[in-house]
Order: C-alpha cells, then sequence, then structure tokens
C-alpha cells in the first residue's frame, strides 16, 4: 500500500477525489529498481501500471527510438489497460529507481466498481499514448 | 675441471652477468611501455587534432595593438558550456563516443547501451542518464525523434584537467 498523499504529488493524479486516490492507494505498490534492470519489456504481457516515484527510466522502442521519464508522477505501462495488453516499450533503468505499481486486475476491479474513476483514468492515459506515439513510428533513421 | 672453476674457465660469470642484464633490461623496457600505453593510445585517439596543431605555421608575436584589438572579441564570444566529468565519465564518455561513431552522427540509445554491456563498460545506464541531463547527448526532433546525436554546444572536460588549470 502507498501513502495516498504521494500519489497527490503526480501529475497524472492530482485532479483525481481524495477518496479515488485512496483507492488507487490500497491496491498500489512501491518497487524499487537498480540501473541496468529492465521493469519491463517490449512485446511481453502487459500486467502493471507504474508511476515513477524518483529515478530515471529509458523507454526503449523496438524501432530503435527511446527517451527518458524522469519527472516524479510520470506514468509508465500504460499498456496493461489497453487491447492487446502487450507492452509497446522496454523499460530499463538509467539510476536508481522507485516506481508505485498497480497490478492492471485490480485496476479493472476499481473501474468495475467506479466506472467514473475508469472513464478518468482512461482519458488521462489516451493523452499519454497521444504524446508518445512519434516514438513507436516505425522509420528507422539510425 | 669441475665447479666454479670450470664456470670461470667457460666465461660462465661474463654470461650470466649478460643474461641478468638482458633479462632486467628487458622487464624494465616492458614495465616503462605498459606504463605510458595509456598515454599513448590517448594520442593516437588525438593523432588528427595533434597533426592539425602541427601543421599550423607558426604566427609572429601579435603587436600590442593587436592584442588590444583582440579583446574585446574575447569579451563578447558566445561562452560554451563545459560539463566536468570524473575520470571515469570520462573514460565511458571516450568510449560511448567510440561505439557511437559507428552507427553515425544520429544514434539509437538502446543500442549504444547494448554494445557498452557487450564490452562491459563499467555502470553505462548511470553514465547514459548523467550525459543526457547535462546535455552533452541530445535528443533530435521531427521524424528522428526518439534518436540522439552528441551536442556541439556542449564541452566535456576532465575535472582533473580543470582543478589543474585552476
Amino acid at each position: 500500500m502507498i501513502p495516498s498523499a504521494e500519489l497527490q504529488q503526480s501529475p497524472f493524479l492530482d485532479d483525481l477525489a481524495e477518496s479515488d486516490r485512496a483507492h488507487l492507494a490500497q491496491i498500489g505498490v512501491p518497487t524499487h529498481w537498480m540501473p541496468g534492470e529492465a521493469i519491463f519489456t517490449a512485446r511481453s504481457p502487459a500486467k502493471y501500471l507504474y508511476i515513477l516515484k524518483s529515478g530515471s527510466i529509458l523507454l526503449c522502442f523496438p524501432n530503435g527510438r527511446s527517451f527518458v521519464v524522469r519527472e516524479p508522477g510520470q506514468l509508465l505501462g500504460w499498456s496493461s489497460l489497453v487491447s492487446p495488453f502487450h507492452y509497446t516499450a522496454t523499460g530499463l533503468c538509467l539510476t536508481e529507481s522507485t516506481l508505485f505499481q498497480f497490478p492492471n486486475s485490480e485496476l479493472y476491479k476499481l473501474f468495475q466498481m467506479d466506472a467514473g474513476l475508469g472513464q478518468r483514468i482512461m482519458q488521462k492515459i489516451a493523452t499519454v499514448m497521444q504524446e508518445r506515439r512519434p516514438y513507436r513510428t516505425r522509420t528507422v533513421q539510425a | 675441471m669441475y665447479g666454479l672453476s670450470a664456470i670461470s674457465a667457460a666465461n660462465g660469470w661474463l654470461i650470466t652477468a649478460a643474461g641478468i642484464s638482458i633479462v632486467f633490461t628487458g622487464l624494465a623496457v616492458l614495465a616503462t611501455v605498459l606504463a605510458n600505453l595509456e598515454k599513448a593510445l590517448t594520442a593516437w585517439d588525438k593523432r588528427r587534432e595533434l597533426m592539425k596543431k602541427g601543421r599550423a605555421t607558426p604566427r609572429p608575436a601579435p603587436t600590442p595593438e593587436e592584442v588590444a584589438a583582440a579583446k574585446p572579441k574575447e569579451e563578447t564570444a558566445p561562452t560554451v558550456p563545459v560539463v566536468d566529468l570524473s575520470q571515469e565519465q570520462m573514460e565511458v564518455h571516450g568510449y560511448f563516443q567510440w561505439l557511437t561513431k559507428r552507427q553515425g552522427e544520429i544514434f539509437s540509445l538502446p543500442r549504444l547501451l547494448e554494445q557498452a554491456e557487450k564490452r562491459g563498460i563499467r555502470n553505462p545506464y548511470t553514465h547514459l542518464d548523467f550525459f543526457l541531463r547535462h546535455g552533452l547527448i541530445q535528443e533530435l526532433g521531427g521524424e528522428q525523434r526518439g534518436f540522439y546525436r552528441w551536442n556541439p554546444q556542449v564541452k566535456a572536460k576532465s575535472a582533473e584537467e580543470a582543478e589543474v588549470g585552476s
């Protein structure tokens, strides 16, 4: 379980109601990763959604593109909530990092009980997907 | 004839001394080569810069007027950001530049990390994060988004050199 106040610092969740954040905090767990560890691998089944607490993660796409996620509160692993539920990138830890991990099965249970929360989260995920779309483009330059 | 007298008669002492000298000299030469190998390899890496410097024709000493005219230019010249690197970072910086040269001017970070891992470079992930945070490596835009290049606007300098310089 994560202290609810910690989730408030995430720009991804800051406009959610306190009760929604409390529900999310109950199903999330903090996870610690060392440099060089792969948090998830491209094309593998996506079971967890992550929110970065601290550290730097390099998202590596199979086409050779990549970008660094280092702002606390940023989202990783949106594929866990979007069909076909396979990660589109590999999450490589560049520095010692802490991430909040949310199992998608628990998130779906939460969304079944509160459709409004599900809709709000999915809208945010759609924005993140759109932002990262250029990285999934197949054209390989290097 | 046996023993020491036999050794003396067959110039044994001289041969022994010569043998010892040869082995000692050989080892001394080997030690000197190994001690200076790093410097020699660094010089080899920078051979083009050194040759350019060597070829440059020596200019006559500037006149006081020229010195005075040059001073305002120095003040207005844009300063290039310099990042001080530790010895280990400097080493990895050199390795990364060598590895990325194989990919071309534009390179992919996952490929760079993969090659660094294969060659056993120490802490490539942490060093890459440092280079990215300090702008030594920059992401490209447009269609090449997600690919990177060495930032020509930012220079890396050994922290030790900086200390000596100051």
